[in-house]
């Protein structure tokens, strides 16, 4: 599977997000919690979360609109099943 | 006061299910009579059905119920849950859009048919590997949809003030996901799920705002409340201390990749019209599950605030609108969660019934069989289902609920099997078939033998030796054309 700088960076993006909202990175997270249940109000450990996933979405949304890839597959599977492109 | 009330809460509900009926109905406007319509449309629809079906599918009785028990239970270690949020997101598109691309190729509708077709170099093997993954799916889901109606149809009784018993509550709910589905099919679902996604996002995240705010005088003051009172809830590993890191890692892998291949998603991959919609359903769709949770941490640490020992914690949302809130606002919000559960039962009946209809009665009793009539044994199937759960939930068979504990463990076994020919040329049917029998007995052995060994999820355990079974095996098994067809294709388009 060849992937396009665009995709390369999305991807890199969830991956960074998943190791971020897993252990060991999570409890290092957790034990600052543990102290500082609260930011700007919130639950710290919520929000960190909320933040992390929040920008995967930004970034899913960005990448919707900018892979130029994700925009040629839409032209390219209607030629395909059209039967204008030979495989 | 109470027969006012009781009226309110009537008129609510018979709005609501007027609505569905009066919803479902339009949406034969647009029918054809063949399976294939019947099953996904026909690959119709647009980005808001799309979206929303997928969304309120996705989100059950649990998100408005359970989450609120789950936090009451486990403080905000709940917020695992943020992964099967976004990820089933973004599956949608990395996945869904592989498998509408291969279904517009060949022309699969359903969980086995898919099977079977980029497996079918296999023979035997790939038609038993779809009949066994169709009876897989059959049995979880459909345990799932009489569950979810027994577990909801209080409302009912706790929305009219005692006039409608639980068990007509309960008919009512499955007549109407029965009626929904028998007229319209994946359009008809589709079609109230929309209204109901958009009508339980703005319940569910009013009755969370309202709710905080009448408790504590607004949400920030239930977190600082809870910080002083109950800060164990605000960090790992929760009030029980049962989230371990591995068992946090362990249970959104089960639930997020179990989820992604159970046959009331799957199905929904057939359904878009472009993949232009596709894509951007799967982005609105990360959005909406995520979101729709905004205000639920203030909600859950409100309620074990309030009633720390309450023994049914699912069941403290209603008890908390109607302490807290007016009782026209109460009814309406648990509406919503009426909402919530029958568009993912109606859902799960629908893909049930496609099953039954194309992997199994199609294949081994009228191979012949033309779409039209598919079509109305499909119909027949649907109402034949609807009495079989309204038998499961009236008589509440503990074994069935034994069996349902696996249904999301059980079907993330699954997972490798349905995705791995999407990207991989040398995965085997056999290896295929070999990597779900193994996958389900290892799920079956450390969900009720072993339970959770070394603190991790039977899912998990389910899903990692599935894979290792299929890439082993298929290591060891001779490349098969169907599948390198498959993924050749795949690459044309996808690169």
């Amino acid at each position: 599977m060849s992937l396009s700088l665009g995709e390369k960076i999305f991807y890199i993006i969830i991956i960074l997000a998943i190791i971020l909202s897993n252990p060991p990175i999570l409890n290092i997270v957790n034990e600052y919690c543990k102290t500082h249940p609260l930011t700007l109000g919130f639950p710290t450990f919520w929000l960190y979360l909320e933040i992390v996933w929040t920008i995967v979405i930004v970034a899913f949304a960005i990448a919707a609109i900018k892979i130029e890839k994700w925009r040629n597959i839409e032209e390219k599977i209607e030629k395909i099943l059209s039967g204008k492109e030979v495989q | 006061m109470e027969g006012l009330e009781a009226i309110i809460g009537i008129t609510i509900l018979l709005g609501w299910v007027f609505l569905m009926v009066i919803v479902a109905w339009l949406s034969t406007k647009y029918k054809r009579l063949s399976v294939t319509d019947f099953a996904t449309t026909g690959g119709t629809l647009g980005l808001l059905t799309l979206f929303l079906t997928y969304s309120a599918t996705y989100h059950s009785a649990y998100a408005f119920m359970g989450t609120t028990g789950f936090i009451h239970t486990h403080g905000l270690a709940w917020w695992d849950n943020v992964h099967w949020c976004v990820l089933p997101g973004i599956m949608f598109w990395i996945i869904g859009s592989r498998v509408w691309a291969l279904s517009k190729k060949y022309g699969f509708i359903s969980y086995g048919d898919y099977l079977k077709g980029v497996y079918r170099s296999g023979g035997q093997v790939a038609t038993a590997l779809s009949i066994v993954a169709a009876i897989v799916g059959f049995i979880f889901v459909l345990l799932y949809t009489a569950i979810q109606a027994l577990g909801i149809s209080y409302l009912f009784n706790v929305i009219s003030g005692g006039i409608i018993s639980f068990e007509e509550g309960l008919l009512i709910f499955i007549v109407l996901m029965v009626f929904i589905t028998w007229i319209g099919g994946l359009r008809g679902v589709a079609w109230t799920d929309t209204v109901q996604g958009i009508f339980m996002l703005v319940a569910y995240i009013a009755g969370c705002v309202w709710i905080a705010s009448a408790a504590f005088g607004g949400i920030f003051n239930v977190f600082s409340e809870a910080a002083q009172k109950i800060p164990e809830g605000l960090y790992l590993p929760g009030f029980k201390g049962a989230f371990t890191p591995q068992y946090w890692t362990s249970l959104w892998i089960t639930i997020t990749f179990g989820m992604a291949v159970m046959p009331h998603i799957w199905i929904r991959y057939y359904a878009g019209k472009s993949l232009r919609i596709i894509k951007w359903a799967a982005v609105f769709t990360a959005a909406y599950l995520t979101y729709l949770y905004i205000f639920t941490p203030a909600l859950g640490l409100t309620a074990k605030l309030l009633y720390p020992d309450y023994a049914t914690p699912d069941k403290l949302v209603p008890v908390l609108l109607l302490k807290y809130t007016p009782f026209a606002f109460a009814a309406f919000v648990m509406a919503g969660a009426l909402a919530a559960a029958l568009s993912t039962a109606d859902s799960q009946l629908h893909a049930v019934s496609t099953i039954l209809t194309v992997d199994i009665y199609k294949t081994f009793v009228k191979p012949e069989a033309d779409e039209r009539y598919l079509y109305n044994v499909e119909r027949w199937i649907v109402i034949g289902l609807g009495v079989i759960v309204a038998l499961i939930s009236f008589t509440r068979p503990g074994l069935f609920l034994t069996i349902l504990t696996m249904a999301t463990a059980g079907t993330a076994a699954l997972f490798p099997v349905f995705v791995a020919p999407l990207f991989w040329k040398r995965v085997t049917s056999k290896a295929a078939l070999a990597s779900v029998v193994i996958g389900e007995t290892v799920v079956a052995l450390t969900t009720y033998v072993w339970k959770n060994p070394l603190g991790i999820a039977a899912g998990a355990w389910g899903f990692t030796v599935a894979w290792l079974i299929l890439i082993i095996v298929s290591m060891a098994t001779k490349p098969e054309k169907s599948v390198e067809e498959c993924v050749s294709f795949l690459k044309t388009i996808f690169g």
